[in-house]
This record gives structure tokens, C-alpha cells and sequence, in this order.
């Protein structure tokens, strides 16, 4: 039957390996389909997070369901939790609602105030003594459903759970904890082999929750007037669990939870976490998203420490950073990991941003970030990164991609990609304005922002066209014939000025930010085509393609494999060894075009990047030990580059 | 609960009446199968099942998941126009399916039929009594029932057989884009039902709001 519109290229991750691919039951045939990517500016497919927070472990998923992947809509959960100064764990799941346009958009302002507004109250610096747990949650929700009213005004579009822990047992060993919800996303708690609904449907009387007004999405008018509410306290070696329904409605079922239960007896390492999340059962296909807490996690589970995946944010950091900025600021600090892939028309896109063991050692963010959308007949991409400012995380980047991407999916319609360098040259110039007007963005930061625009159809030449704009960080790559080559700007950023010189910075800005008025940016431009089977490559600083040994080594390992998502998220900190942040977007084009002779990027035009960033510095503390992935099945992200096996070709598309 | 099913009876008239469409529509219902069954997320989700009715009732599909169905069935045009033998088949086909389903462990949302006449019941005076049967409030799987006349049906009778919305056809529209009409809206309804049902388990039936050369008739609340 072969999903409609899928090409010839469409992979996914292998189904017999376990660490990526995890089944309960019959798969079904929606889990097995192409992704698509989606055409929303809203947010990745798929976010991760994970660290510590006193003695507490966390892990935080939240993914695009089959039919979102499927249907190439954007995902509608949201999920996060943040340290509330080492002295509580504050977590929120919130679960947009699929008849509301935008609803996701909902989904991240009910979480994102939730837990602004615990961390205000529970904070050291809290102004006031906070009142029990329980309050606070109530409170909690209260404060997100205020600022939907302020931002949202729409019909009732989200969900949300919110939950509060101690992070550090109290005199008897154990946690105090609280939870509240509204609507089906909920709380569990890990007992006797499965997990327990702590907010269950049920009519009040039972256990310790209130049940009153039956409410079920945010904003609420009646929300004053109660909520079904837990408070209790965790042993040692408990979970806690907030999930959407998603993944709360296939925990009714029995073979399910307890599957469940037994995969979270210990925390897992995030990759596995998330393969867990997305489990493939038949007909379950919602977006899914999972916060889980650990209480005394004891030893850190091996499976962490030994890989050779740099860490990110592995269960034995403190991690979980401090939600340090005040929330005027609308960019949330950033999951350790995000994941973006899928097919648009013949193109076959893997995007993933992954923070270094550098930052999840000094409990700060990412600093970059990456971005991938589906437009008409093109897809769009962004990698930015920003300089280090000593602030926990970098406001400017994710604000970059976002605003880049949402002027970039104005492309002019019709054009063919090629044409399009010097209208995505100024992209990236209105980009710079907008940050320096938004006042969302600190003036000391600075942001390399890199972009293209790749025609997802071959052109009547065969090849598939590109335009690239740049300013700061480095170029953009072309894989071909296992090579990485860097593709050349064919407009230098300032004719003037000898490319071949480091930009002088009285002269030019070389990246987005810093103080106004400033000297103007400099953009460089280029464009050119991809043969059916190249791919095109965009990478942050922290992937070092300038240094031969690893653009060699990248280049091998995305010639030879076609990484699965997930495949290609734990391979990508393990293909340089060092502790920086690192981002990278792939696009494949498909080989269904014979693309003759496709005379490839402009060679004849030379230039050299205007602001190469520092050439490959010291390979760094050379990173964690490398060594097999204990634990669940073979992992090619360990150790010496991808250790993959060939790929498994057809693996993921039906057939 | 081991999936989650929304089971479509797809309740056709057969009668000699319909003989000159019956290609046309065996050739619509052929699409909405390569419609739904390459869609893996809304066959992963739906049954199908295919009653046809002339003097007497035939299951032409068991209910089956359409990325398994190899080939559509199609109609063939018979004698007369029983409605108590089609309410009588859909009653003991639904509650047997349901029963199986719920057997095997899944989670069964309620049945929608699409029911398709072009003409009155030969049966007239007392099909009632079998539709009571079908539509009764203490039998658990009792279907929403989504009524649609063409040709000769009669606005009333139709309006009594649908217990979730009914449609006539306008005059003057052709016979073989009502039946366009009528297949397109169903294969909108499995599509949107399913994806509906991804939305948090609370399944509604979704019925297209306006459908091409038809007139909504309100149903009376049973």
C-alpha cells in the first residue's frame, strides 16, 4: 500500500533496534510512516530534557504522535520542569487541544507560567513565605490560566498538570510533593509495578483529592472553585509521572502500564527515555509528552556515564537549569536536546540541536538552536548559535530561528530557491532588527544565525536548488561522494573588503546582537544546486567541520547511514568528541531525479567565509570515555564516531 | 482496551431502482477504500462494513480495516426495498462486531451508520418497530445513525431513520453526483472522526456541515 506521496528515500528509525524503536503490542501501521515535516513555526517535533535536581532524577519528553508526524501538523503538547534553586522540582505538562487552532501555542504559555509562578513563590528569593505545597500548585494553575486570559482570549485550548517536589528528603527520607490538574493530562505515581492515577475521574470521596468543578481546559471560568489536587510525599526509589493523555490513556491499559513501570524502575538514559515515550502501539497516535522524577536516584545509571554520547545533561549532572531569567522575557530557556525530521517532497531533513557536557556541567542552557520548516514546494533551515555571555542561557538564538523562519516562510512564491540568496540575505539583516527591537534579547548577546532554503522538487535541470545567507559562524556544507565541502558564498558580504583578511569589527558586525546603533551586519549569500542523493549541511561552531579528521568523519557516517530521527539525535554528540553545545541540519535530496549532470554549486566563484569562527580550537577535555552503549541494544551514537551498522535501508517507510 | 475502534456500517439500497448508479457507486466506494486505507492513521483506527438491502439484507464487506481489504466489494441491484431486513442485519451485525471487538480487548466507540435509500420502504407500514429496535437507548453499541435520500426517498422517512443527522437530495441534482456527494462525505467523517479521536479519547461523530446537493433535515431527538 506504501504511504501516499512517500519518495524513494523515506527512512526511519530501524524497527529491530530496541534503544530507538520500542512496540507494545502491534505497532501499527501510522508509527510506521514517513514523518512529515511540519509547516508551523510552533516548535520541534520532539524536545528532551534531563539532569538533577538535589536527589532527585528527571527526564522530560514531549513528542509529536504518528498522526501529527503523519500529517505533517505540528505537535500540540508542551512539557518542562525547572529547578526552583536545588530546594524543588517544579514540572508541568500541558496538552494543547486539536479541535483549537494554535492550541500548542496555549500549551507553552499554561506551562511556562505555571512554573514561573512557582518559582516566584518558592524561590530563595520569594518575597513572601510560601504556603503548603498543595496552595502553590492551586496557585500555579491559577496564574497560567490568568495569563491565557491575557494572551490567549481564544476558547478553553489546553490541558494542564502541574506538580511540585521537594528535591531533598525531609527528616523521615522522604519527598513532599503536589500536584493539580485540569483536564486529562495527569499525575501517576509509581507503585507496586505500575503506575497509579493520582488525579483519577473518579468522584470525590476517595483518596485525598477534591473533585468539585469538573473543568477541562485553560482558560476557565470556573476554575476558582477547585480542582482534582494530590498532595502526598514519595519514598526513596519512587517515580512521579505527569503525562498528557497521550501517554496517559494507553496507561489504562494493563500490558501497557506495566511495560511502562518496569522500563522506569530506574531512570533511563534521555534517548531511551524518548524511544520509551514513543512507544508504537496501534491506534494510540497522540502526541505524547512525559515529565518523570526519580527520588534518590543512587548510582547513576551506567548507561549514562559510559556512553560516549557527550552527556548531554546525563543523569549525573546537576542539570535542570535554574529558571534564571525573569519571564518578561518570553523565550523559555531551552531543553537539553531537540529534535526536528521528516520529508518534504523529495527532501529527507534530520535537524537536531544537543546541549555539551561544557553547559550541563555549569548548569547552563544550549546556546544554540536550531529550526526546520515545510513550505510550499521548499524547506526552510536555520542553525543559530550564540557567544557565551556567562547568562544561564542564550535568549537570542531561539528568537533568532524563530524569527527567521517566520519570514523566511514568506518566500516570495514560485521562485526557485537558487534565486532566492540575496532576499534571504536581508532575512537574516531583518532578523538582526528585530532582535535589537525586541527587548526580549540582552544587548551583550551575540548570534551566528546561518539559513537556507532548499527547493524540495528538482528543478528542470534535475537538481535541487538552494540559497544560503549567513552572518557569523560557519558555512554551510555540501555531502557528496562521502566528502563534506564547504559551499562557497557567491556574495561576499562587502566586495570592498579582502575576504581572505579576519573582519574587522569596528568595520562590520559580524553576528546578530550587540549594542545600537552598531556598524552594519555582515551578511554573506550563496546558492547553488544538490544532486539527487547529496545533502546539504548546516552546522553550529561545536560540530568543528573546519577540522578535516571530523568533517571526514561526518561526512562517512551521513553517507553511509540514513539515520532513523532518533538514530540521528544520539549520533550527533558523538560524532565530535568535545564538550561544546552542537546543531546540525541535514537535507537529503531524493535520487529519484536523474539530475544529469546537475552542474552542482558554482564552483568558479571562491571566497572565503566572512567570519570562519576560531579554526577548530583544542579538542577540548576530549569529552567522556567512549565504549559501547550498555544497556538497551546496540547504539552507533557511542563511542569513535558511529559505530552504526550499515543502515537497515527500507527500515522505517511501510515498504 | 487494547485499541481504540470506531467501527463505520456503510447500510446501501439496492433496490432495481438503484440499478442504473450502481457502478458509479461501487466505484466511489472503491475510492474512499484507497482513500482510507492508505491513510495508516485513520485505518489504524476504523472498521468498515458494507450492508446492502433489497428485498433482503447481505453483509457485502465484514467490518475490516481497510489497509487489509484487498479488493472493495460492490453492489448488485435486487428486488424490492426492506427496511426491516436491513435494520434487522445492521442491529445483529454491530452487536455481534462490537461484542468480538470488546472480546479481543479493545476500546469500541459508538458505531456511526451511513444509511443510503433512493426510494420508500416496500416494507412501509412496519419497519418502525425493527428501527426501534436498532436505535434502543438500553442496547449499549446502538449506532448514530446518519440517514441520506436520493431518487425517490421521501424527506419524513428518511428524517425517522437518522437518529444523528439526515440529508435529502435538492432537485434537480443528478443521481451520480448525489451519490459523489454521499461517498465524499463519508470518507470526510471516518477521516475526521479518527482524527478527532487522537485528540483525547472523547470520540464525536464528525459530519460534514454542509454536503454538496443535499438539504440537512433536523432530526428529532429519539
Amino acid at each position: 500500500m506504501a504511504g501516499a506521496g512517500t519518495g524513494d528515500l523515506p527512512w526511519g528509525d530501524p524497527p529491530d533496534q530496541a534503544r530507538y524503536v520500542r512496540v507494545i503490542g502491534k505497532p501499527g501501521r501510522a508509527a510506521q510512516a514517513p514523518w512529515r515535516l511540519g509547516g508551523d513555526l510552533g516548535w520541534p517535533d520532539t524536545l528532551l530534557d534531563a539532569g538533577r535536581v538535589g536527589a532527585l532524577t528527571v527526564r522530560v519528553a514531549s513528542t509529536r504522535g504518528p498522526s501529527h508526524r503523519f500529517y505533517g501538523t505540528v505537535r500540540e503538547d508542551a512539557a518542562q520542569a525547572v529547578d526552583i534553586d536545588g530546594r524543588y522540582l517544579a514540572a508541568a505538562v500541558a496538552d494543547g487541544a486539536g479541535s483549537v487552532t494554535g492550541s500548542g501555542h496555549a500549551a507553552q504559555i499554561a506551562v511556562r507560567y505555571a512554573l514561573h509562578r512557582l518559582h516566584q513563590r518558592l524561590g530563595r528569593r520569594a518575597a513572601t513565605e510560601h504556603g503548603g505545597l498543595v496552595q502553590e500548585v492551586q496557585d500555579a494553575i491559577g496564574q497560567a490560566d490568568q495569563a491565557l486570559r491575557r494572551q490567549w482570549q481564544g476558547p478553553p485550548a489546553t490541558t494542564l498538570v502541574v506538580a511540585v517536589l521537594s528535591a531533598l528528603p525531609d527528616a523521615e527520607g522522604r519527598y513532599p510533593f503536589a500536584a493539580a490538574r485540569v483536564g486529562d493530562s495527569s499525575a501517576y505515581r509509581r507503585a507496586g509495578g505500575g503506575f497509579v492515577d493520582l488525579l483519577p475521574e473518579a468522584p470525590a470521596g476517595e483518596g485525598p483529592q477534591v473533585h468539585t468543578t469538573r473543568t477541562e481546559g485553560l482558560p476557565s471560568p470556573v476554575l476558582a472553585r477547585g480542582l482534582p489536587l494530590v498532595a502526598g510525599a514519595l519514598e526513596r526509589d519512587e517515580v512521579l509521572l505527569l503525562a498528557s493523555d497521550g501517554l496517559g490513556t494507553p496507561l489504562r491499559i494493563e500490558e501497557v502500564n506495566a511495560e511502562v513501570a518496569r522500563w522506569w524502575r530506574r531512570p533511563p538514559d534521555p534517548v531511551e527515555f524518548l524511544a520509551q515515550v514513543q512507544f508504537r502501539r496501534k491506534s494510540f497516535d497522540d502526541d505524547r509528552s512525559a515529565v518523570a522524577v526519580w527520588t534518590s536516584a543512587g548510582a547513576p545509571p551506567p548507561a549514562a556515564a559510559a556512553r560516549g554520547v557527550a552527556v548531554v545533561g546525563s543523569s549525573h549532572l546537576p542539570r535542570v537549569h535554574p529558571q534564571a531569567r525573569p519571564f518578561a522575557h518570553q523565550e523559555p530557556p531551552p531543553p537539553d536536546q531537540v529534535l526536528d525530521a521528516g520529508r518534504a517532497g523529495d527532501l529527507e531533513v534530520r535537524a537536531a540541536s544537543v546541549r555539551g557536557a561544557r553547559h550541563g556541567r555549569e548548569a547552563l542552557a544550549r546556546h544554540e538552536s536550531v529550526g526546520v520548516i515545510g513550505v510550499a514546494g521548499q524547506v526552510v533551515a536555520v542553525v543559530a548559535q550564540g557567544t557565551p555571555t556567562g547568562a544561564s542561557f542564550h535568549a537570542g538564538c531561539g528568537y533568532a530561528v524563530r524569527e527567521c523562519l517566520a519570514m523566511a516562510k514568506a518566500a516570495p512564491p514560485g521562485v526557485p530557491a537558487a534565486e532566492l540568496a540575496g532576499w534571504l540575505a536581508g532575512v537574516v539583516a531583518r532578523t538582526d532588527e528585530r532582535l535589537a527591537g525586541s527587548g526580549e534579547v540582552p544587548p551583550g548577546e551575540q548570534t551566528a544565525l546561518l539559513v537556507a532554503v532548499v527547493d524540495s522538487a528538482p528543478g528542470a535541470a534535475g537538481g535541487y536548488g538552494f540559497a544560503l545567507a549567513r552572518a557569523g559562524g560557519p558555512p554551510a556544507y555540501r555531502l557528496s561522494g562521502a566528502k563534506l565541502v564547504p559551499v562557497p558564498d557567491t556574495a561576499p558580504p562587502d566586495a570592498a573588503s579582502p575576504d581572505t583578511a579576519p573582519p574587522v569589527a569596528a568595520v562590520a558586525r559580524v553576528r546578530l546582537g550587540g549594542p545600537r546603533p552598531g556598524p552594519p551586519l555582515r551578511v554573506a549569500s550563496g546558492h547553488g544546486q544538490l544532486a539527487g542523493g547529496e545533502a546539504l549541511v548546516l552546522a553550529s561552531e561545536g560540530m568543528r567541520l573546519a577540522d578535516p579528521e571530523v568533517a571526514d568523519r561526518v561526512a562517512a557516517y551521513l553517507d553511509r547511514s540514513e539515520p532513523g530521527p532518533l538514530e540521528f539525535l544520539d549520533a550527533l554528540p558523538g560524532l565530535v568528541r568535545d564538550e561544546a553545545d552542537r546543531s546540525a541540519v541535514v537535507v537529503w535530496a531524493g535520487d529519484r531525479a536523474p539530475a544529469p549532470g546537475a552542474e552542482a554549486a558554482a564552483p568558479a566563484e571562491t571566497g572565503t567565509p566572512p567570519a570562519a569562527g576560531p579554526p577548530a580550537a583544542d579538542p577540548a577535555a576530549a569529552g567522556p570515555a567512549s565504549g559501547p552503549a550498555p544497556g538497551a541494544g546496540p547504539a552507533p551514537g557511542g563511542g569513535p564516531g558511529p559505530a552504526a551498522g550499515p543502515p537497515a535501508a527500507d527500515a522505517g517507510g511501510e515498504r | 482496551m487494547s485499541e481504540q475502534v470506531l467501527p463505520f456500517y456503510v447500510v446501501c439500497d439496492e433496490s432495481y431502482s438503484m440499478e442504473p448508479h450502481i457502478p458509479q457507486l461501487n466505484q466511489y466506494l472503491q475510492e474512499l477504500h484507497q482513500a482510507i486505507g492508505t491513510d495508516p492513521v485513520v485505518s489504524d483506527k476504523t472498521r468498515f462494513c458494507v450492508i446492502g438491502f433489497s428485498g433482503t439484507a447481505e453483509v457485502l464487506l465484514p467490518l475490516s480495516e481497510l489497509s487489509e481489504v484487498e479488493e472493495m466489494c460492490g453492489l448488485t441491484a435486487k428486488a424490492a426495498t426492506s427496511y426491516i431486513a436491513a435494520f434487522e442485519l445492521v442491529r445483529d451485525t454491530i452487536d455481534r462486531d462490537v461484542s468480538m471487538l470488546k472480546g479481543d480487548g479493545h476500546r469500541v466507540y459508538r458505531p456511526a451508520v451511513f444509511f443510503l435509500s433512493d426510494g420508500l420502504p416496500t416494507d412501509e407500514a412496519d419497519w418502525v418497530p425493527s428501527h426501534q429496535r436498532l436505535t434502543d437507548r438500553n442496547w449499549g453499541p446502538r449506532p448514530n445513525i446518519v440517514a441520506f435520500g436520493i431518487g425517490e426517498a421521501d424527506a419524513p422517512t428518511i428524517q425517522r431513520v437518522a437518529t444523528f443527522k439526515a440529508f435529502m437530495v435538492r432537485q434537480g441534482v443528478s443521481p451520480v453526483d448525489a451519490l459523489h456527494e454521499f461517498a465524499k462525505a463519508l470518507t470526510k467523517s471516518i477521516v475526521r472522526s479518527s482524527t478527532t479521536l487522537a485528540d483525547g479519547g472523547q470520540v464525536s461523530l464528525q459530519v460534514p456541515e454542509k454536503i454538496e446537493g443535499f438539504t440537512e433535515l433536523k432530526v428529532d431527538p429519539v
